[in-house]
Formats: C-alpha cells, sequence, structure tokens
C-alpha cells in the first residue's frame, strides 16, 4: 500500500512538471503569432492557460500552483520584473479560481466556464499588479481586456475539451 | 477507467453565469471610465513612471506641440499638444502605447515595459482643486 501512495506522489510530480513544460512551451509559440488586426497588441490568446485548464483536472492543488510558479519565473528570465509581478499574480489567482471551479467532483461547470473564469482572473491579477506598479492609469485597458477574455477564454477551452480525452490516455494522465 | 464517461462536457448551464459576470464587470467598467470622459477640453496631463508622478503639463497654454524624452525602464517619447497626449515612440517591444493614439480627457494609456503612464484630465474633474486654489 506504501509504495502505491508514493508512486501516486511521482505521479503527480511527473504530470505538472510535464504540463509546467507545456505552458512554457506554449507561451513561446504564443509569442510568435502576429498581433491580430483590429485587435489591440499585447492582448493575448493565453496558451498558457491551456496547461493549467489540463492540470487542474489531473494534478492536485500545490502541482497547479507549481506551474503557475514556472510560469511566472519564466516570464521573469525573458521579459523582466514588472512582467514577472504581473504574471505571477494573474497566474497565481487565475489557478486557485480555475482549480476550485474544476475540483467540484460533480462537474458543476463546463470546459467553456471555466476557460472564461481563468482567461478573466488571468487579466485581473495581471492588471491590479500594473495598477499598482506603473500607474492608475492602466485602467483604461480594463474593460477591453475583460471583454476580450470571454473571447480567449472561449477558445482556449475549446481545446481543452478536445485535447483532455486525448491526454488521458497516455499512462500517466490517466486516473 | 471510468473516466472517459465523466469527462467534463464543453457547455454547463452554469457556465452562462460566470459568462455573465466577466461581461457586466466588463461593460460596468466600460461605462464608468467612459463616463469622465466627455467633450471637454484636455487640460492637465500627469505623467508617471512607476506610479510616481513625474511631470503634470498644463495642455491648455500649449501653442505648438512638443516632444518630450522619459527615461522609465525604457526610453519613452511622449507628444505633448493641446489636444491631448500620444505616444510617438517606445523601445518597448509590443508599442501598445503607441497604438492608444491620442490620449484626450479623461482618457489614460500606459507602457507596461517601460513603466510609463499618462492620464488627461479635464475641465470639471479638477474643480475641487480650483475651488482650492
Amino acid at each position: 500500500m506504501g509504495n502505491v501512495k508514493i508512486n501516486r506522489r511521482l505521479i503527480y510530480v511527473a504530470r505538472g512538471s510535464l504540463l509546467a513544460a507545456v505552458a512554457v512551451v506554449l507561451s513561446i509559440l504564443e509569442s510568435f503569432i502576429p498581433d491580430i488586426p483590429f485587435v489591440l497588441p499585447g492582448m493575448k490568446l493565453g496558451l498558457g492557460n491551456l496547461a493549467v485548464l489540463l492540470a487542474v483536472e489531473i494534478c492536485p492543488l500545490p502541482m497547479v500552483i507549481y506551474i503557475a510558479c514556472v510560469r511566472a519565473l519564466f516570464s521573469l528570465v525573458t521579459r523582466g520584473a514588472t512582467a514577472f509581478l504581473m504574471s505571477f499574480a494573474g497566474a497565481i489567482l487565475s489557478s486557485l479560481v480555475m482549480y476550485l471551479l474544476a475540483q467540484n467532483k460533480s462537474l458543476h461547470f463546463g470546459c467553456l466556464g471555466i476557460g472564461v473564469a481563468g482567461a478573466f482572473t488571468h487579466n485581473l491579477g495581471q492588471l491590479m499588479v500594473a495598477f499598482f506598479v506603473v500607474g492608475e492609469a492602466v485602467a483604461g485597458y480594463f474593460p477591453v481586456l475583460v471583454l476580450f477574455s470571454v473571447v480567449t477564454g472561449a477558445i482556449t477551452s475549446l481545446v481543452h475539451y478536445f485535447t483532455l480525452p486525448a491526454i488521458t490516455r497516455i499512462s500517466i494522465f490517466r486516473h | 477507467m471510468k473516466e472517459s464517461k465523466k469527462s467534463r462536457p464543453y457547455f454547463r448551464v452554469k457556465d452562462l453565469f460566470i459568462i455573465l459576470i466577466v461581461l457586466i464587470t466588463g461593460i460596468g467598467g466600460f461605462f464608468l471610465i467612459h463616463l469622465q470622459s466627455s467633450d471637454q477640453t484636455p487640460k492637465n496631463a500627469e505623467i508617471r513612471i512607476n506610479n510616481k508622478i513625474y511631470r503634470n503639463i498644463s495642455l491648455s497654454d500649449i501653442r505648438e506641440p512638443y516632444e518630450i524624452t522619459v527615461e522609465g525602464n525604457s526610453k519613452v517619447i511622449i507628444e505633448v499638444s493641446s489636444e491631448g497626449v500620444r505616444f510617438k515612440h517606445s523601445d518597448c517591444p509590443d508599442k501598445l502605447c503607441i497604438h492608444s493614439g491620442l490620449i484626450v480627457s479623461g482618457q489614460s494609456a500606459a507602457c507596461l515595459p517601460a513603466g510609463v503612464s499618462v492620464k488627461v484630465t479635464g475641465n470639471s474633474e479638477n474643480a475641487v482643486d480650483a475651488i482650492a486654489r
């Protein structure tokens, strides 16, 4: 029995690490996407959230937080301290919210709701940090970012909906 | 295992609540911010670096538009005129601030990588200050 428990924890660590790597790779890929016309640059699809969407389904909370930390550290290395603080706040806040919504085993919420909530809280966390670090002027971006998060949340959750069954076919991602 | 049977559906009725909350926050925020910006003439521009006030410029006295260079975390060039303020150049990669265009009364814009933000206020908003003066 003891053996089984250790294996379980190892599996969670492996899952979390893999998904953290997925999150980082997705953010790199995202930076290659040219800015969509008619949309302000800086508005991101939030592909990194996709990895978290998968993580909240199959990982315990510590591993979800771990993924958020890896994402934030990655933006510290590539984009500097302000980006780190913003990314950290956004990632932690959105991870917690998505975890709470997804861990309800009765499946109250669909992929769409969790994805939109995640995108929204990610933007919210980032803007809150920007508000204090850069100045209150950033509040002007709030409405656009919030409305945009419904679109990005819908897109990422659609991908989530189609990839989760495929991913749980891989042995370490099976419950 | 039984995983495939109880996999999450794409849409649940309760998702509507989440989307509704997000939409209401966004639209509410939109009205809150744009209620302030009426067709007043821009009067004052406040430039901040990392949330510390760097310069306060009175726009109504400006005859000819001019540029000022702000050294935040990176270099930003801001054009000031009697109509408002615009980000003219920034060393940052995303150029979000430049796409904000002309910032008029009641509006604001920021360059996050540089830590530089600009807020333009109009006539009536400084009514209290005017009385205090």
